[in-house]
């Protein structure tokens, strides 16, 4: 098949707009949730060393269920389903929000991806050395003052890395929020795609755009890593 | 009651199989078909690549370890939709959508599974290698007989952890649209509003349970046949969501199994 390329397409108006927008959203879109699954995953995390028995349970039953569910179904769910099982003073007007699939773009993220962050820091929770908790517990310390100042600041260091990989994971998730509307990059190719069949020349912008951010931030991670002073832990 | 029973009989077998009056088989069918397929392909793919990234060459390690780095960085969804447009121009294949999906989804599955297969190959003792030289195998005859069976068997559980994950990715086949489980989830509750939180529920608990028991057998396998010399290995199924991490775990063993203390309780005394 002959094809020539035309690759002023994807650098003019209105479709640069598009683009350059979808990257701002894409990018906004992985910092949120990577927040939100960082908190939501940190909650669950602790719950799981929760006195109570039924907590250690919830925890451990809501990784279980999000981890094997796959994120589209998610997506699809907070977006389609979720405003009707709100009771409707809530669900209504979450539902008529112009906006209102980038908040189930955010929650849906934060659901696929906060049960891989919670077994991270658990599995860094475990690595601690018992000394430490024995250690601290004798100069008195309260449960809280252990958990926050010995024993999470030494899981956070040796959960590092895998996080990170976990961050790249979900900035290349963000991607499939175009199937509800997100207008993000993805979104933005298909876009142009529809409209002018130079879809080949955005996907390419675009691919070169996700490779960049990804190996940047890989980049970024393994610096911090090696910067790290494994000494003081 | 036999409504209600009924309702799920029919919703349940449009989900696992499709419409098959309309002579196309869909719904879960195609994603495990699509996933086992790309895995199938994927690791005769990865296994040239694998094979490369762990030479002492640097001209067959470095292209292979950019290829790997590559395809890694890209959203696959967006591989998908890259593949479709760009394969009819350099190549003078003409696919359908689903085969397109398809090859992307090998593609990408490679560039993991070809870090299985470093690792896996990495995992097999040097001494073997050598062994293998020394009775007079080249290089390859030692690699193809000796070192590749050994690091196959590592690699099982790798590929069975590694399924359920391309069994996720696959449904970027309905973004295409492809008549896969979530698309006829979504058409069922298009023509029965009134059963939409139903109708996901019931998508929900197939997904659910596919994952859950592809998640129990990779575990079983790895019970079975042991996963100690495949750290790698391990990582990437861990890395990928399936497993526990493992280096984290293994330190743990080495100190005394201290349990945390419980929220809320007084440790102190």
């Amino acid at each position: 098949m002959h094809y020539s390329f035309d690759w002023s397409i994807p650098f003019q108006p209105p479709y640069l707009g598009w683009l350059v927008r979808g990257a701002v959203l894409t990018m906004a879109l992985a910092a949120a949730t990577t927040v939100t699954s960082l908190a939501v995953g940190t909650a669950v995390c602790l719950g799981r060393f929760s006195a109570r028995a039924w907590m250690r349970r919830l925890c451990a039953l809501y990784i279980e269920v999000t981890r094997n569910v796959p994120g589209l179904f998610w997506i699809l769910f907070f977006y389609f389903v979720f405003p009707d099982i709100l009771p409707h003073v809530l669900g209504d007007p979450l539902g008529r929000y112009a906006h209102f699939s980038i908040v189930a773009s955010v929650l849906a993220l934060t659901v696929d991806n906060s049960p891989y962050v919670a077994e991270i820091l658990y599995s860094g929770v475990q690595a601690v050395p018992s000394g430490q908790w024995e250690a601290s517990a004798a100069t008195g310390l309260s449960s809280a003052q252990q958990w926050w100042s010995v024993i999470f600041p030494q899981a956070a260091r040796m959960s590092a890395g895998p996080l990170g990989t976990r961050v790249i994971h979900n900035f290349k998730n963000t991607s499939l929020c175009m199937v509800i509307a997100t207008p993000e990059l993805t979104w933005a190719t298909q876009q142009i795609q529809s409209l002018t069949f130079r879809g080949l020349e955005a996907t390419t912008v675009a691919t070169v755009f996700y490779v960049t951010v990804s190996l940047t931030l890989a980049g970024l991670f393994s610096v911090l890593e090696s910067r790290v002073d494994w000494s003081n832990t | 009651m036999t409504a209600i029973v009924s309702q799920l009989l029919n919703d349940g077998k449009l989900l696992l199989v499709g419409d098959l009056a309309d002579g196309h088989i869909g719904g879960l069918a195609v994603n495990l078909y699509a996933a086992v397929l790309s895995l199938g392909v994927g690791f005769v793919l990865a296994l040239p690549i694998g094979v490369a990234r762990s030479s002492r060459l640097r001209l067959a390690r470095w292209p292979a370890q950019a290829y790997i780095e590559f395809v890694k960085a890209v959203p696959i969804l967006l591989f998908v939709f890259w593949l479709y447009l760009l394969l009819p121009v350099v190549t003078p294949l003409s696919l359908p959508a689903t085969a397109s999906a398809i090859v992307s989804f090998a593609i990408y599955s490679s560039a993991y599974l070809a870090e299985v297969v470093r690792a896996g190959i990495e995992s097999v003792p040097e001494g073997q290698y050598e062994a293998a030289m020394s009775q007079g195998f080249g290089s390859t005859g030692a690699l193809v007989n000796v070192v590749l069976p050994q690091a196959l068997r590592n690699m099982i559980p790798c590929f069975a952890s590694f399924l359920i994950s391309i069994f996720k990715d696959t449904s970027v086949l309905y973004i295409i649209g492809i008549a896969d489980i979530y698309e006829l989830g979504v058409a069922i509750t298009e023509h029965h509003p009134a059963r939409l939180a139903q109708v996901y529920m019931e998508m929900g608990v197939i997904l659910f349970v596919v994952c859950y028991a592809l998640a129990s057998a990779a575990r079983w396998l790895e019970r079975r046949l042991g996963m100690a010399h495949c750290q790698e290995c391990e990582a990437l199924a861990w890395e990928r969501g399936v497993i526990q991490p493992p280096s984290t775990t293994r330190l743990n063993k080495d100190t005394n199994e201290a349990s945390p203390p419980r929220l809320g309780q007084t440790t102190a005394g």
